[in-house]
């Protein structure tokens, strides 16, 4: 899977100072792939809800990757660049087929009932999936801040380096979106305790 | 002015727990190694497509002068087929007969020289067919129109959408309806489907939706949703009271290979109903 003929002395693909013609010498997908794959798996599933449409959208990243390598000249991080494509793939898949599938196991299965704090596994699975449901109501570029911040643990820097906004703006799109969130979330919690 | 890095929310007393249940989200070496795989196989398939390309095209437009020189030396248009050859199956009846699948494109006319007899059996014949009974409505689409019908068909697919959105279920499905039938190899045919599956579920014509995720869970276009496609059948019949059945989908789905999503709701409502 090598995208370009790399040297035996590779730069460090994850920084945004590498030269780009050194950044593009230095596109091995294979490697790319190793360090940046399970992280935007994770946070696609966080993004879109789990399934074949998540492999299909990684599947994708990178293989428009392969496509563009020529245009990307360094002055982001890999990470940036990947975290850029597969975040527009998964706003457009949004738009598209997958969300029906998705509606209709939401028709079938209802938000479960759910307490503030799940005890059992059982209860525990309910939560996170009923997070996920709501976190899919969320706008998409409030929900990537949430997930980003509340799930995946990044720091307001990191996020705004990763999504190319100001850091202001990551706190904005995280104000808004944590409190639609929370509201949301206790809206079903109530409904369950009725 | 910079604003404060807010308290994280798994750190909130009410919400808290529900945040830290979420995440959790494991992402298998197997599953990144496939698509690994695919991604390879992808880029590989992609550089022989290229010449693939070039082949189709230079056998593209040989055909496309080949046919030109034979009108032009004809002076003929171009006919449609309307003969088809029939040939005599050496051990059956006078009636039996098998339409040779690609006779129809040949577009034989009264001049074209006799069709030998099948091996050990009567004589082929050659009879003229009448063109079908194409209905009004069938959406062949006319020499102002066959340069394109993707527009009809978006329109009744954005029909079926807007349909939908306002409540109206059943014309919705009635678009979707036309367009599968119209269109059958349409490019939105799997969107459409799922769509028609959903909406047959909402309308709750559960019989209708639970044949429609039956077919799709057996359709190969639709082999990667195929577990998903089964928890949602099982769910559907756990709706509807029905539990065997549910169970069965249950099952089926969980031997799917299915993803940890889907895995963990297919247990869960296996579960659900055997506990009833």
């Amino acid at each position: 899977m090598k995208v370009a003929a790399g040297s035996g002395d590779q730069p460090a693909v994850g920084s945004p100072n590498v030269a780009a013609a050194d950044v593009r010498s230095a596109l091995d997908l294979d490697a790319i792939y190793a360090e940046h794959a399970p992280f935007l798996t994770r946070v696609l599933i966080r993004l879109v809800g789990d399934g074949s449409h998540v492999d299909d959208l990684v599947q994708e990243t990178f293989l428009v990757a392969h496509r563009k390598r020529a245009s990307f000249d360094g002055s982001s991080a890999v990470r940036t660049w990947l975290y850029g494509i597969a975040a527009h793939l998964a706003m457009r898949h949004r738009r598209g087929a997958g969300r029906w599938l998705r509606a209709l196991g939401v028709y079938a299965e209802q938000p479960p009932r759910v307490s503030a704090n799940p005890a059992d596994e059982l209860e525990r699975a309910r939560a996170a999936h009923l997070l996920r449901a709501t976190l899919e109501r969320l706008p998409f570029k409030q929900r990537e801040v949430v997930v980003l911040y509340e799930l995946e643990e990044m720091e307001g820097a990191d996020i705004a380096e990763l999504l190319g906004i100001p850091v202001n703006t990551v706190w904005t799109r995280l104000h808004h979106g944590r409190k639609q969130l929370q509201e949301l979330l206790r809206k079903q919690i109530d409904r369950s305790a009725r | 002015m910079t604003i404060e890095r807010p308290p994280r929310l798994e750190h909130d007393a009410e919400l808290g727990a529900i945040v830290r249940a979420a995440k959790n989200v494991h992402v298998g070496p197997e599953r990144l190694a496939a698509n690994a795989d695919r991604i390879r196989a992808s880029i590989a398939a992609g550089s022989s497509f290229a010449a693939w390309k070039l082949l189709l095209s230079l056998l593209l437009i040989g055909g496309a002068v080949a046919v030109t020189w034979s009108l032009v030396v004809r002076g003929e248009e171009p006919r449609t087929p309307e003969l088809v050859v029939v040939a005599a199956l050496p051990d059956a009846g006078a009636d039996a007969a098998l339409v040779t699948p690609d006779a129809a494109t040949l577009a034989l006319d009264a001049a074209a020289p006799e069709v030998p007899a099948a091996p050990g059996g009567r004589r082929p014949r050659i009879r003229r067919v009448e063109p079908a009974v194409v209905p009004p409505d069938a959406g062949v689409p006319d020499a102002a129109t066959a340069t394109s019908d993707l527009p009809e068909q978006i329109r009744l697919y954005d029909e079926a959408r807007r349909s939908a959105a306002r409540g109206d279920l059943s014309p919705a499905i009635d678009r979707l309806d036309e367009l599968l039938r119209r269109f059958p190899t349409t490019q939105l045919r799997p969107d459409a489907e799922l769509t028609r599956a959903e909406l047959l579920a909402r309308a709750n014509r559960h019989d209708e939706a639970v044949t429609a995720l039956e077919a799709l869970a057996s359709a190969r276009a639709h082999a990667g949703r195929r577990a998903e496609l089964l928890r949602t059948l099982g769910d559907l019949h756990r709706k509807h009271g029905d539990c065997a059945r549910a169970v069965d989908a249950y099952t089926r789905a969980l031997a799917a290979h299915p993803r940890e999503r889907d895995r963990r709701d297919a247990e869960s409502g296996r579960d659900r109903c055997t506990r009833r």
